[in-house]
């Protein structure tokens, strides 16, 4: 089963606590008048403060929060602390991600007893007076690293669940990753994850294998010796339900394309490769994909079979399952972040500055010196960044939605490997955030751009790019310098989402 | 008379046509569900000070903002005991009003209002229906009510 980042909901449990009043008395911490002050006004009362409490948090749940049923829990004035309470409280907990706690005075100790006992996420419910900071606070100081979160409104409640579901989302990712040599190392993505160990231990995160050639093996028919890598072995090789698929996706992205410039054939060989993938993320229980690049091109394999893995990463980005080029989990990683907490489709690439010296744009990548010209001209151009891997897709935009695209080949010579286009021109003073882990996994740069045009789309190879600004280029260089190469990116601005997140996880934040 | 004596009057005169409608109710050797509901519905536009024209609304809540408006209005005394009320619970003046009618039903008719179902209560109609199925309950009201 692929578990799509959309499909991850977090389970959330209010809590409603009540102190009740057994006698008629006045005090210092008990007032009123009349009625009020009798037994029985407190049981009733409750139940009204806690029906506003469950309704101003379902008001501001996301589509993708869960409400469970209330729990209900509380005391009398006798102070009472019984086991039969704690046993209520543990309903369901194995699958509860979160707690929020509705309490008045004379209850914040059970909500810091229940922090000790269980060490369970939790809030204290804005409306919850001054509970909100006392508890908070007393859990903190018993253990500072406590996943206890105040907000003073239902607003910030709600972007603190969004952030968790996002946090349970990077824990419920399982990567699927092809390997040639070592399955530690990218030689082209240097600067992807330096230890799966400590990204499973910060993030939850787990990382899946797959020999390359036995990957590439299961791309024809099963024969009855078995593939030569794996001979005897029942293996998930091409079917015919699979080569239906295959010409059907064929005859969908050639029926809709604007401009085509590869033969329905070689599409065709580049699709049977995406659902070779996509069944291998199926029957691993993946959900994150990312292949080698100059490595598996050297095995010569591609070359002989036709195709690259190019339209796999587009296909499978389109449909929020994120999906990397050159065997970097880093980028996979960053790219399912984007996706969890945008619910946008990706786009990466390699992410590099244009230095404009001297009335020119420095390097050789990039736009063509036809763009480069008219981006001389523009009011931004000491500040511009481009993205490029032949990998857009068509839902970059809206996810729901199909943008006009084109098909063209990757293989110059060949003509074979389709690869999709998408025209960035059509999104000039778009928002965009990008973003990207250290190799370490404890920092996370975070950046924020407004596009300014695109180029490739008319060209072949790995040649389309999308061209942005950001607030400044030499600041943000450096500070990429520190987390590396290919930066994932989305539409829109989710900069202070990240940060919330970013905190969360005990990331350092770099900002640019 | 003077304003003070006149509020006075106003609530003494409130709480005595509210307490006619329950005896009213308490009185039938057959209580249908129609005049249950009906009788009901005059008891807590009684305890509210509301006439028929005033309550424009069906929501509880709603009822009982309309009804915290025109005491204002009247005299700022007679919601005085609700705002000191509110400070104690958390809660607002509407829901310590809203409470305080809660436990007048449960004295006047001998029931025990369930908490969960207190919660649920968003219209008249959620209120009688709660009231009928907790005096339902009772052995004292089993003999009188309509099946």
């Amino acid at each position: 089963m692929i578990l799509k980042a959309s499909d991850v909901k977090l389970n959330v449990r209010p809590v409603c606590l009540g102190a009740e009043h057994l006698f008629y008395y006045e005090g210092p911490c008990r007032f009123g008048k009349g009625e009020v002050l009798e037994p029985g006004y407190d049981r009733l009362a409750n139940e009204q403060l806690h029906q506003v409490f469950l309704s101003d948090l379902k008001g501001c749940a996301s589509e993708n929060i869960n409400l469970l049923p209330p729990l209900r829990a509380g005391r009398t004035d006798d102070w009472d602390n019984k086991e039969e309470m704690w046993e209520t409280l543990k309903e369901d907990m194995q699958d509860t991600d979160l707690y929020i706690f509705w309490a008045n005075i004379a209850l914040d100790d059970l909500i810091v007893e229940f922090a000790g006992r269980f060490g369970k996420p939790l809030m204290v419910a804005p409306t919850s007076n001054f509970s909100v900071t006392t508890d908070t606070a007393a859990i903190l100081a018993k253990k500072p690293d406590y996943p206890v979160y105040a907000e003073c409104t239902w607003k910030g409640v709600s972007k603190v669940m969004d952030a968790l579901r996002v946090k349970k989302v990077l824990a419920s990712t399982r990567i699927l990753l092809a390997t040639r040599f070592g399955s530690t190392t990218s030689y082209s993505s240097v600067d992807s994850f330096n230890s799966y160990d400590a990204i499973t231990e910060r993030f939850g995160t787990r990382f899946r294998f797959v020999n390359i050639h036995e990957l590439i093996d299961q791309m024809s028919p099963a024969v009855p010796e078995g593939n030569p890598t794996t001979p005897g072995r029942k293996t998930p090789d091409l079917t015919d339900e699979d080569m239906e698929e295959v010409n059907r996706l064929a005859d969908e992205m050639l029926g809709g394309a604007k401009d085509v410039d590869v033969t329905r054939e070689h599409l065709v060989k580049t699709l049977i490769p995406y659902v070779t993938v996509k069944k291998n993320l199926d029957l691993k229980d993946c959900n994150g994909f990312s292949v080698p690049c100059p490595d598996v091109c050297s095995l010569r394999r591609l070359h002989k079979e036709q195709f690259t893995f190019c339209l796999t990463h587009s296909l499978l980005m389109e449909q929020g399952i994120p999906s990397a080029c050159e065997f970097d989990v880093n980028s996979v990683l960053s790219q399912q972040t984007l996706i969890a907490l945008s619910g946008k489709s990706p786009y990466m690439g390699n992410t590099s500055p244009l230095p404009f010296i001297d009335g020119e744009f420095m390097g050789m990548w990039g736009p063509t010196e036809e763009n480069r010209k008219a981006l001389a001209e523009h009011k931004d151009r000491e500040n511009i960044y481009y993205m490029q891997h032949s990998v857009p897709n068509r839902s970059m935009r809206d996810p729901q939605k199909k943008e006009e695209y084109g098909l063209r080949h990757f293989a110059y010579d060949n003509k074979y490997a389709a690869v999709l286009r998408y025209d960035f021109n059509r999104d000039i003073d778009q928002v965009i955030t990008l973003c990207r882990y250290s190799p370490d996994g404890s920092k996370i740069m975070i950046g924020k751009g407004t596009i300014v045009g695109g180029g490739g789309y008319e060209l072949n190879n790995c040649n389309t790019h999308v061209l942005f600004s950001v607030e400044d280029q030499e600041d943000f260089f450096h500070k990429q310098a520190l987390v590396g190469n290919h930066m994932a990116m989305v539409y829109g601005d989710y900069t202070k989402e990240l940060e919330r997140l970013a905190k969360m996880l005990g990331l350092e934040i770099i900002k640019a | 008379m003077d304003q003070k004596e006149r509020i006075r009057e106003m609530l003494i005169n409130a709480q005595k046509k509210s307490a006619e409608q329950a005896a009213l109710i308490k009185g039938q050797a057959y209580l249908t569900r129609e005049f249950f509901h009906k009788s009901l519905r005059n008891y807590i536009l009684y305890r509210f000070m509301l006439d028929e024209k005033e309550c424009t609304s069906e929501n509880m809540d709603e009822i009982t903002e309309i009804s915290l408006a025109k005491s204002a209005g009247i005299s700022k005394e007679l919601v005085q005991d609700l705002d000191i009320a509110k400070t104690c619970s958390g809660g607002s003046s509407a829901m310590t009003k809203k409470v305080l009618l809660l436990l007048a039903v449960q004295r006047d008719f001998d029931v025990y209002l369930p908490t969960e179902g207190t919660g649920n209560v968003r219209t008249l109609s959620d209120l009688s229906e709660l009231v009928w199925n907790a005096m339902r309950e009772r052995e004292s009201w089993k003999n009188v009510l309509e099946d």
